[in-house]
């Protein structure tokens, strides 16, 4: 039998064609991803074409200014070396190394935490008034549901085995939870507050039977992640909901399913500190771990990461005439981690720039010649890091989102542990 | 089932050696390149879509393919037999996933679960379905070679010629390959249908 016989499919049983034909048709390709992906291939094609005479443009300007490039060049990078001083309520015990720490991609979210499926491959954020899907491996983002009308998807957690997304779905005022099917798509209402009362930040059991969900009135207002209310668990049917904790937010499970970590504000509520606190299911055993917000706990249950507002940094400037200048304080956010229990407190991430070599030769050049300045705090100001997030079940691997004011940019940031 | 398997040399992309490296190479321009994804695109989604079940990891395995595909012709150029080129790339991307999610896949298994969802269709369609769903899982209990002759056959709608190119054999083997499994199918559906006869 030629080749032209087996391409007219003559061989073929008629049944078994016919079968054949249908499978194909029922398999339709994905007809967004694929107009996405081409103008995003061929613009980089386009690119790439136009970097030659791009390049030779920027040696052009290198000839020019090069004179003034490298000092100005130099001084911008130097604008700002932070050495950490002291964190007065925490004690820097280390348990944990941090063995590498990686930029990712920029994430164009809108709210803070995203989150991540148990093998890692999928990242789901909020943009647009509704919850996108980023391929950890490609970098590609895809939208799970268009927005809906007046309203929007939003605080999406997925299930461990990765087939649902537990949404909030906000609409005229209101807020419910949902799931959303990640392989159909078909959204499911859960849960039906009362008058009054906004359901938010869901969020699955390490087993998938439960969900946990905060309960706040209407008129709460929305921070970065943060929704204080009520602190609900049903089951994932939304069936047997019953109140756990109030003045709860950002809940997360412990891996066994046993108690739960959350934030909340600070006695006093006004100056805006938060602490984490940690509850038996049941609403039993309430206790405070630490000051801070944005819990998650590792996947073995013995460490739980979170961010620490409260990071004193003394300030290294360059001076108006040159010299340095160590003076000023500021606060930042950092990723850290502690035992469940709350001890042992140790610093994962580092938002202060470490001086490379060639800053300190501009250092000591700039302390030699007295010139240099003047400096701002504008560079590395603004800088902060949110939303800690474990490698879906590898405990030594935790995500976090950098934030960059002066860009106005987030960073997924990879951070590989390694436990002593 | 996939028994994952050795991956298959990718040709330009990975072979470095000029005196090895496919001497039909073409310098890329956005044109060019825009008509073989546009020739490709939905073959090669459609087949991993088959092949991994699950259309978000398929169409995240796609991307990854075609971006590949790009920085190798932004590298080397296009090669002549980009056809069967960036389907060897899906299927190593494929093993690659496979060995990633740490277990084996039967072809189409969420897919299946996808053609009983509850919404109004017709008899016909109703009739058509069930019997994709059957094909499914007379495919499923094919020895892996088949499987993928039929996959890229029926589902890709390759070539004979690059179906050869990419599983590495000559047109003959291939032939041999297909003429096999669809007898393997044949016997399937008559016994299908001698078992419905008895009832």
């Amino acid at each position: 039998m030629n080749n032209e016989q087996w391409e007219r499919d003559e061989i073929l049983p008629p049944q078994l064609a016919r079968d054949l034909s249908s499978l194909r048709d029922s398999i339709q390709a994905n007809e967004l991803l694929r107009a996405k992906l081409r103008k995003q291939l061929l613009a980089g094609i386009s690119a790439a074409s136009d970097d030659r005479p791009r390049l030779r443009k920027n040696q052009r300007a290198g000839i020019l200014f090069g004179k003034w490039a490298v000092p100005v060049a130099v001084a911008l990078l130097v604008t700002l070396l932070a050495f950490y001083l002291s964190s007065p309520k925490e004690t820097d015990e280390k348990s944990v190394e941090v063995v590498q720490q990686r930029q990712l991609f920029p994430v164009e979210l809108e709210a803070l935490p995203p989150a991540l499926t148990s093998d890692a491959r999928f990242l789901a954020f909020e943009r647009n008034k509704t919850v996108w899907i980023r391929g950890m491996d490609s970098g590609f983002d895809q939208e799970l549901l268009p927005a809906p009308a007046e309203g929007s998807y939003r605080d999406p957690s997925f299930s461990p085995d990765g087939a649902t997304v537990a949404v909030s779905i906000e609409r005229q005022g209101q807020s419910k939870i949902g799931a959303v099917s990640f392989r159909t798509r078909e959204v499911r209402q859960l849960t039906a507050p009362p008058p009054g009362y906004a359901d938010r930040t869901p969020v699955f059991s390490k087993d998938g039977r439960y969900i946990a969900f905060i309960r706040t009135r209407v008129e709460g207002r929305r921070g970065p992640g943060e929704t204080d209310g009520e602190l609900w668990i049903m089951k994932t049917d939304g069936s047997g909901a019953k109140k756990v904790a109030d003045r709860a937010a950002t809940p997360v499970w412990s891996p066994d399913g046993s108690k739960l970590a959350f934030s909340r504000p600070a006695g006093g509520e006004k100056d805006g500190k938060r602490e984490i606190w940690s509850v038996d299911r049941n609403g039993r055993n309430e206790k405070k771990l630490a000051e801070g917000l944005m819990p998650v706990w590792s996947p073995d249950g013995a460490f739980i990461a979170y961010v620490n507002p409260n990071v004193t940094y003394r300030v290294l400037q360059a001076a108006a005439d040159g010299r340095p200048v160590y003076q000023v304080e500021e606060k930042r956010q950092e990723i850290w981690l502690m035992t469940e229990s709350g001890e042992h407190k140790t610093r994962l991430t580092n938002i202060s720039v470490v001086p490379a070599k060639d800053e300190q030769e501009w250092l000591q050049e700039v302390q030699s010649r007295g010139t240099g300045g003047p400096q701002t705090l504008e560079a590395t100001a603004g800088v902060a890091d949110w939303a800690p997030l474990w490698g879906g079940n590898n405990e030594f691997v935790l995500y976090f989102v950098r934030q960059t004011e002066r860009e106005k940019r987030f960073y997924l940031q990879r951070l590989e542990l390694r436990f002593e | 089932m996939f028994s994952g398997g050795k991956k298959r040399g990718t040709g330009l992309a990975e072979n470095t050696d000029p005196d090895k490296r496919d001497r039909h190479v073409h310098p890329v321009t956005s044109e060019r390149f825009a008509a073989l994804y546009d020739e490709y695109f939905d073959k090669v989604n459609r087949y991993l879509r088959y092949r991994i079940g699950n259309y978000w990891d398929a169409d995240d395995v796609t991307t990854l393919v075609f971006t590949k595909a790009y920085e190798a012709c932004m590298r080397g150029g296009i090669t002549e037999h980009f056809g069967p080129w960036i389907f060897r790339v899906a299927q190593n991307a494929y093993i690659d996933y496979l060995r990633k999610k740490g277990r084996s896949l039967i072809d189409g298994q969420e897919l299946n679960s996808d053609l009983s969802d509850g919404i109004w269709q017709t008899e016909e369609e109703i009739v058509s379905k069930e019997n994709v769903r059957t094909l499914h899982e007379m495919l499923a209990q094919l020895p892996d070679e088949y499987r993928d002759v039929v996959s890229m056959k029926y589902v890709a709608e390759l070539k004979i010629s690059e179906i050869a190119v990419v599983l590495d054999k000559t047109e003959g083997a291939v032939k041999t390959l297909l003429y096999r499994a669809i007898r393997k199918l044949r016997g399937m559906y008559e016994e299908l249908e001698r078992r419905e006869r008895h009832e």
